[in-house]
């Protein structure tokens, strides 16, 4: 296997959030060696790779929800371990894959986003107008401003992801981790996502981290790219340069190619 | 009912199941969404044979059904937390354990057994004061607990990971509803009875789950139906001459069967 090691630290800046030398067991079994990365302010970095390459398991390490047994994660310069870890989390949202839920759970849509404020507002304070209204905010970014009221357990899949986007948005993070946001979902629900992320994508100092594996978000979206394979970081660099065929192909063991038309690359396979 | 509550034992019978119904009815609701019916049962069942072996062993049937339910919740708790774990099997094989020793205990009582079949089958006849001092201090905790945690607790019921990932201290608030529940269970066994007390915990919640959308509603009308199913059934098998804990889950389970059909929730399905 070729590894194709590539710094891109030289971005210049104290980095946002950073994994230094981090690996991470399960039981006997090896998950994640040696995964050495830095993330700016407002950029948005994809995280591609075949399945059990590791990449949700990596990107648990930013807050601390992936337990690791080497290396150091550091956000804002502080070490993500410790008290460390509940400070990071407060400011770092996390939005996991799409979840079922009871379609007789007792919960609205607008409490579930403000769910989302908790971990900061602190034990025993009660959410006031102020936080209703980032949380309708939120769900006016993500387009489903209009059921706040509607039980969660009602809602279709690819708006229970929306809401959860509006969950992690309602937070205010810092760093907004997305793990295949878009998996298991029809078409419209996919670009109903993606135009969501794309509209965060143009505001605000927010930096991004998303698993995917549909490569044409990933083309449209990033500034960065992290291919993740058999548990180490295979490549990272700018997303231009990895619109290489040759690469994608060594990295998904399968051939791909790429068309460009319209401004736009698309991955075929 | 004149006659009924004439008796002063059948006074405190009637408060011991007031409070009972009350407590299984709240902690129904934990039970019920965070799906952990299995530890649950767990629980309920260990402190069921914690009774007995206290008996058995020559201490308080009440200190043993604490211990061996904190004990339990605390390991059961911890298994179901395992990533991949088969907590079905598990829970399975723990039951079949606490049965066994439960059995064992009761077995090795010398004697008529009395008060160890009353443990299995509740004896609210029996109930003193101090019983009903105790319910009213473990009811009042329970209430304190859940009004000032309501919003973690519903950001955890909507989405366990989302919730510990924003920053929510979810492992303190999880153990303590466990050892709540084992509580409530060793303080109610008088009432209902080791083998029945499970379902006085599960039937009002899922009663309530069927009747609204609401998280508050759904704590407050299994609470309801919790003591209203206590009470009722106590007054029936009075009358009746049946055993209190059976006529108490037939009421139970009766009002489930009657929220089910009328519930909205039901014919949206």
């Amino acid at each position: 296997m070729t590894n194709i090691h590539r710094s891109i630290d030289s971005q210049g800046g104290d980095p946002l959030a950073r994994l230094d030398a981090m690996g991470v067991h399960y039981g006997k079994r090896q998950i994640l060696r040696d995964v050495t990365l830095s993330v700016q302010r407002g950029e948005f970095t994809a995280i591609i790779g075949p399945n059990g390459a590791g990449k949700s398991t990596l990107l648990g390490l930013f807050n601390g929800m992936t337990p690791h047994s080497a290396g150091q994660a550091f956000f804002k310069g502080r070490p993500v371990q410790g008290r460390g870890v509940h400070a990071a989390r407060l400011e770092i949202a996390h939005v996991f894959q799409a979840a079922d839920f009871d379609h007789k759970m007792p919960i609205s849509v607008l409490e579930s986003v403000l769910g989302g404020m908790y971990g900061k507002l602190g034990l025993f304070h009660r959410p006031g107008e102020h936080e209703r209204q980032i949380a309708c905010e939120s769900l006016a970014t993500v387009g489903l401003l209009h059921l706040a009221d509607r039980p969660i357990g009602q809602l279709s899949g690819g708006e229970c992801q929306r809401v959860a986007l509006a969950r992690a948005l309602a937070q205010q993070p810092a760093l907004l981790l997305l793990d295949e946001p878009t998996a298991s979902l029809d078409w419209q629900a996919q670009r109903a996502i993606l135009d969501s992320i794309s509209a965060l994508r143009r505001c605000g100092e927010m930096a991004i981290i998303m698993v995917t594996h549909d490569l044409n978000a990933v083309f449209a979206l990033a500034d960065t790219v992290i291919m993740m394979r058999e548990g180490r970081i295979f490549w990272q660099g700018p997303a231009p340069e990895a619109k290489d065929e040759a690469l994608l192909s060594e990295l998904f063991s399968v051939n791909i190619s790429l068309l460009t038309g319209n401004g736009r690359t698309a991955a075929l396979f | 009912m004149e006659d009924f509550f004439t008796y002063t034992f059948l006074q405190r019978a009637f408060l011991l199941a007031f409070f009972s119904g009350t407590l299984c009815g709240l902690m129904g609701v934990f039970v019920a969404l965070w799906r952990i019916s299995l530890v649950g049962m767990c629980i309920s069942h260990a402190a069921f044979a914690g009774a007995l072996g206290g008996l058995w062993l020559g201490f308080s049937p009440l200190l043993g059904g604490l211990g061996a339910s904190i004990a339990a919740a605390g390991f059961a708790g911890a298994l179901a937390e395992r990533p991949g774990f088969s907590l079905d099997t598990a829970m399975g094989i723990i039951f079949s354990v606490v049965m066994s020793l439960a059995m064992l205990a009761l077995g090795m009582l010398p004697g008529a057994r009395t008060e160890g079949l009353g443990l299995i089958w509740g004896n609210l006849l029996t109930a003193t004061w101090t019983d009903i001092s105790c319910m009213v201090v473990v009811t009042l905790f329970v209430v304190l607990f859940i009004c000032a945690l309501f919003k973690e607790i519903q950001a955890i019921l909507c989405h366990k990971r989302a919730a510990e990932a924003c920053g929510i201290p979810i492992r303190p608030i999880y153990y303590s509803t466990l050892i709540l529940m084992g509580l409530v269970v060793a303080f109610s066994l008088k009432a209902v009875g080791g083998l029945l007390i499970y379902s006085l915990i599960i039937t009002p919640a899922a009663t309530a789950l069927q009747l609204t959308y609401s998280l508050r509603n759904m704590f407050v009308y299994a609470a309801l139906f919790g003591a209203l199913a206590s009470c009722l059934g106590l007054y029936i098998s009075y009358f009746l001459d049946i055993p209190t804990g059976a006529s108490i889950v037939m009421v139970a389970s009766s009002m489930l069967m009657i929220s089910m059909l009328l519930s909205k929730k039901q014919k949206m399905q």
